[in-house]
């Protein structure tokens, strides 16, 4: 449980934290809040000779809200997005989120985009940003490019970032007037169990099933029921996808407890909606 | 009384809030080197050998050490029965086991150099739980120790009590309840870490060590590397938490060896993760059968516990002792057979545990009562009052009698909770009762009380203080004997070589033991003083101590003066009053082999709430009653008793350590989950009972373990009234709470 040794570096802008990773290669690691990396490390699971901080370059930090999205710079720690007034106005399903994430210590350090980095299964905020249809924007030795959250996931552990490449935005688009959203977690140890996000707008409805699996799972079924303001079907179907998908023993609890929170992350929705003025209401409830 | 019975500010509260206390790993001695372990990562094997060379050459190395080095000693410690050496000999018996030490000039550079030692282990079939010894018949953890029981090879110790005839009152019952219960292993999760300093010179050893049990720990050191117990020092600073983690001999003996071969101190200090690996709470599976005869009375109970002690005895057979004595209960039963094993597996070994044997034992025993009385379709309550003994009573065959009216606290708690008043939908009430002798069976304590010519005082008590405020209350007991502030008096923390005798800080026996001694070793100062006022002044009655002065009646003068008087010395020859003092509970009658020295009994009633789509348990509320015959420093009383509550909630509702073919899994404090303050009952409350009845100073009996008895009967209960479904296996998950309450029971998948 020590550290192994490492060289620190600490670049001041975006390229010459590129060029770092460009040199050192595997031997380089991102490194953030450290929240995650330096406890892999202490465990023996990694052992960087280099480690890049990023957190001092500018870029990295921003925090833009506008009318229509959120643009959150991958320095930005969990605590400054769960204070932030404007994010809490435009989204705030979403600070709702981040306050309830692991613990003040860890959220101080700790970022969104090294979570989303991370991959690791039970992230709470992969499970809404891919509802939300958010976007990652990467920089690497090829240039910038964007992709969505759902496809930046590629499994646990694994992102679609490629070598030399690094996270510099997340895009999250505000939802309109009238679009529902919720969001719902059960957690029994230290990360969540479960999480369930739900969105139901003009355009369709997505339901997104987290920590069950490898990523963030798209209910398609239940996302149809839903736009059929069938909840209670939304619910079973987000149940048998989870049953279908999970093999493990107790798959059956968990398959039920999928179905318990879309209906509590919806009822949330709900409720949200019916307490601000003007924001649609849902025709019919489960 | 002035002092005692207050809650008065902790002595050590300043320095702990600044981090100005010093702990075993703060020591620090010149020359000191820093020590790694290499343990094993093998389950159950034959060690081979332990290749030691790239290690040596490795930076900053002093010297690298296995069993080998050290043909001369007797490596072996361990409770009662003595298994387990500092260091692996020719097996291994658990993941984790230390099988070599690396000393180095710097932490980092040992642990470098200990990643490239190589244990040769030849791998053996590992035998995961206790449940898997016991079935294993040619493979055995200990094949050079006999077993307990000639059928049974992994059986380290067997205790059996046996009180009229159970298999007739059995057969004649006209109701057998016959269930069995499981408790899982748990994690101590003391804050601080294990850490030990050892230093040999001349003078003999010396050791720094955050122990409870720092007289048991030199005994061990004296054995291991014969050296006479007057050439071994052992201080405990204060200690980070202890729980019954460290109890006897954990790393001081391999220590004080890595320091013999590198001929310089060697610090060692452990991380959580291997503390993890070093000591747990029993898991234990406990068959209970309960006989009721015709008029609801309780004819006769059975009851056999297997305790999982892992691979090393450590305080295992004394746990299966105890938990067999305890296993009928505080209730009026005439024939009684119980059977404790403590049974090896290659898990990490278990050991002493706040509570130590009785709350699995409880687990059992205060369900089953619940059952039978919701089986009789009578209230829980009622029919506990009725048929637990009566103060006086003996606890069991000819054991002290009951020093407690249990009917009567019981009934405190329930009214505390509401009981017989209307529940709230969805909620479920349910209580419990736990009773446990307290005290640790035979033992001696001595303190040493000094008064100085300027009215400071000194009180020499080898209590640790783990946290618990034993050094408030030492000093809350002299002051009030003495008739002196508290501001005045000085605790000093345990030091073999200056604090008298004690056997140990454990069984809740602090208080009524070296407290005690801490009281008569105060009389006899007093006495003293009071003599030499008789002499000088003429009167001595109702004399006190007010800073450097003495007040009899209207006088008051300086302490100094009086001595001066009384020894006729000048002011800088004339010493100090001091004086020892002991109690002791000898050896003798009781089925123990010594008689209680008071119960320790916790109440617990809950109130809770179950989520019936999810499984999970809130406590909405929560009663707790601690006996403690008199709170010398109620503050302190209430802390043991809440901190007790919230460690058996831990094993209520969360934590379990989880192991896989004998290898720890969850051994880490992200993936092993510990009560916050989120967990905590919504609204909690702690009732101390004081009727001034317990052997200690002032009437009061030991405290700190009673808390811990009965919150998970308490708690299980509540669930069953709430969901009229009853679970026999800890913790209660949300997703076994889930299983259990479905209308078809769901297959796992
Ligand atoms: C005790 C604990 C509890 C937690 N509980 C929760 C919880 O309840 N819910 C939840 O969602 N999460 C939880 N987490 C995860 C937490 O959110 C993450 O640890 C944190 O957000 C990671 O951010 P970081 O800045 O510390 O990342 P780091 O540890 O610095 O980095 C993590 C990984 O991502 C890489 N990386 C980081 N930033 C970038 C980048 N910009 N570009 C490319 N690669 C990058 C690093 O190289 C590293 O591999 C918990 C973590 C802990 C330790």
């Amino acid at each position: 449980m020590r550290l192994p040794p490492f060289t620190l570096h600490r670049p001041r802008e975006l390229g010459e934290l590129l060029e770092l990773l460009a040199r050192y290669g595997d031997d380089a690691a991102v490194y953030m809040g450290g929240t995650e990396l330096l406890l892999i490390m202490k465990l023996g699971f990694a052992e960087p000779g280099h480690l890049v901080d990023a957190k001092s370059i500018p870029e990295l930090g921003e925090l833009h809200v506008s009318a229509d999205r959120l643009a959150i710079g991958a320095g930005v720690t969990h605590r400054r997005i769960e204070r932030h007034h404007d994010v809490q106005r435009a989204l705030p399903v979403l600070v709702d989120l981040e306050r309830r994430i692991a613990n003040v210590r860890v959220r101080n350090a700790g970022t969104l985009g090294g979570n989303l980095c991370f991959a690791e299964p039970h992230s709470d905020p992969a499970t809404l940003l891919t509802a939300l249809d958010a976007e990652v924007e990467l920089a690497g030795p090829a240039g910038r490019r964007r992709l969505a959250v759902a496809d930046f996931i590629l499994g646990a552990l694994s992102t679609a970032l490629d070598p030399g490449e690094v996270l510099t935005h997340v895009h999250v688009p505000v939802p309109g007037p009238d679009t529902l959203v919720g969001y719902e977690r059960i957690v029994f140890t230290e990360r969540p169990a479960a999480t369930v996000a739900v969105v139901r707008g003009p355009a369709g409805a997505r339901v997104v099933v987290g920590a069950l699996g490898p990523r963030p799972m798209r209910v398609p079924h239940a996302e149809m029921r839903l736009v059929e303001d069938d909840i209670d079907a939304a619910v079973e179907a987000t149940s048998s996808a989870v049953a279908d998908t999970d093999t493990e023993p107790g798959a059956d609890y968990r398959a039920h407890l999928a179905g318990v929170l879309l209906r509590r992350a919806w009822s949330a929705a709900t409720a949200n909606a019916l307490s601000v003025p003007g924001a649609a209401a849902p025709t019919k409830q489960g | 009384m002035r002092v005692a019975g207050r809650s008065e500010v902790r002595l050590d509260i300043v320095d702990k809030v600044t981090g100005a206390a010093r702990y075993a790993s703060d020591a620090v001695v010149p020359g000191m080197a820093h020590a790694a372990l290499v343990r094993s990562t093998v389950g159950h094997g034959v060690l081979r050998g332990v290749d030691t060379a790239v290690a040596l050459a490795a930076p900053g190395v002093h010297c690298v050490v296995t069993m080998a080095d050290f043909p001369d000693v007797d490596p072996f410690y361990g409770e009662w029965v003595r298994d387990q050496p500092f260091l692996a000999r020719d097996r291994v018996r658990f993941i984790g086991e230390p099988v070599a030490g690396v000393v180095a000039d710097t932490e980092e550079h040992a642990h470098a150099a200990a990643a490239l030692v190589v244990p040769d282990i030849e791998p053996l079939p590992v035998l995961g739980s206790a449940v898997e010894s016991l079935a294993a018949a040619d493979l055995v953890i200990h094949p050079d120790r006999a077993s307990e029981d000639p059928e049974l090879p992994n059986v380290c110790y067997r205790s059996s009590f046996e009180y009229g005839d159970v298999d007739a009152a059995l057969a004649e019952a006209t109701y057998v309840h016959d269930a069995t219960y499981t408790f899982p292993a748990v994690y101590h999760y003391a804050m601080e870490p294990h850490a030990v300093l050892a230093t040999w010179s001349s003078d003999g050893l010396d050791v720094i060590s955050g122990t409870q049990q720092p007289f048991k720990v030199r005994a061990d050191l004296a054995r291991i590397f014969n050296v006479p117990l007057g050439q071994v020092r052992v201080r405990a600073p204060y200690v980070g938490g202890a729980y019954g983690s460290k109890g006897q001999s954990k790393y001081e003996p391999v220590t004080a060896a890595m320091a013999r071969a590198a001929g310089r101190p060697v610090r060692l200090v452990i991380s959580i993760g291997d503390a993890f690996h070093t000591v747990s709470r029993h898991h234990a599976t406990i068959r209970m059968r309960t006989g009721i005869g015709p008029d609801g009375g309780i004819v006769g109970r059975d009851t056999v516990i297997t305790y999982d002690t892992g691979a090393y005895a450590d305080k295992g057979p004394r746990v299966a002792r105890k938990g067999a004595y305890r296993a009928a209960g505080p209730y009026r039963i005439p024939n009684i057979r119980s059977v404790g094993l403590s049974v090896y597996s290659n898990r990490v070994p278990a050991g002493a545990f706040r509570g130590f044997s009785t709350p699995q034992v409880v687990w059992a025993g205060e369900s089953a009562i619940d059952e039978i009385a919701r089986h009789l379709g009578v209230d829980p309550l009622g029919y506990r009052r009725q048929h637990l003994k009566r103060r006086g009573e003996p606890f069991l065959g000819d054991d002290s009698p009951l020093d407690a009216d249990l009917a009567e606290g019981l009934g405190v708690t329930a009214e505390a909770l509401g009981w017989g008043s209307s529940v709230p939908t969805g909620r479920g009430r349910g209580l419990a009762v736990g009773v446990k002798d307290g005290g640790g069976g035979a033992a001696r304590s001595e303190a040493e009380v000094r008064l100085h010519p300027d009215g400071s005082v000194e009180v020499l008590a080898a209590t640790s203080e783990l946290g618990q405020g034993a050094k408030t209350v030492m000093g809350q007991i002299a002051a009030e004997v003495l008739g002196c502030q508290l501001a005045d008096v000085q605790v000093r923390l345990s030091d073999t070589a200056v604090t008298p005798f004690d056997r140990g800080t454990n069984a809740s026996r602090s208080t009524i033991g070296v407290g005690a001694a801490v009281e008569r070793a105060a009389e006899g100062v007093r006495r003293q003083v009071c003599q030499a006022a008789e002499e000088v002044l003429g009167i001595s009655e109702g004399l006190i101590l007010d800073g450097s002065d003495i007040v009899v009646g209207e006088h008051r003068q300086p302490l100094m003066e009086l001595v001066c008087a009384s020894r006729k010395l000048p002011p800088e020859e004339i010493g100090a009053y001091s004086a020892t003092g002991f109690s002791g509970n000898p050896t003798g009658s009781g089925p123990l082999g010594a008689a209680a020295a008071f119960y320790e009994v916790g109440y617990s009633a809950a109130e809770v709430e179950v989520d019936p789509e999810t499984g999970q348990v809130r406590i909405s509320r929560f009663v707790s009653a601690a006996d403690v015959g008199f709170a010398i420093n109620p503050a302190a009383c209430e802390g043991q008793d809440e901190g007790a509550t919230v460690m058996g909630i831990g094993h209520t509702l969360l934590e379990e350590l989880e192991f896989v073919d004998g290898e720890l899994v969850n051994g880490t404090l992200v993936d092993y989950r510990v009560p916050r303050t989120t967990d905590l009952p919504d609204d909690f409350r702690s009732i101390l009972i004081q009727n001034r009845d317990g052997p200690g100073p002032f009437g009061s009996k030991g405290a700190g373990e009673g808390g811990l008895l009965a919150v998970a009967p308490a708690i299980a209960n509540a669930i069953a009234d709430a969901t009229g479904v009853r679970i026999r296996e800890l913790p209660l998950t949300p997703e076994r709470v889930w299983r259990a309450i479905q209308p078809v029971e769901p297959q796992e998948s």
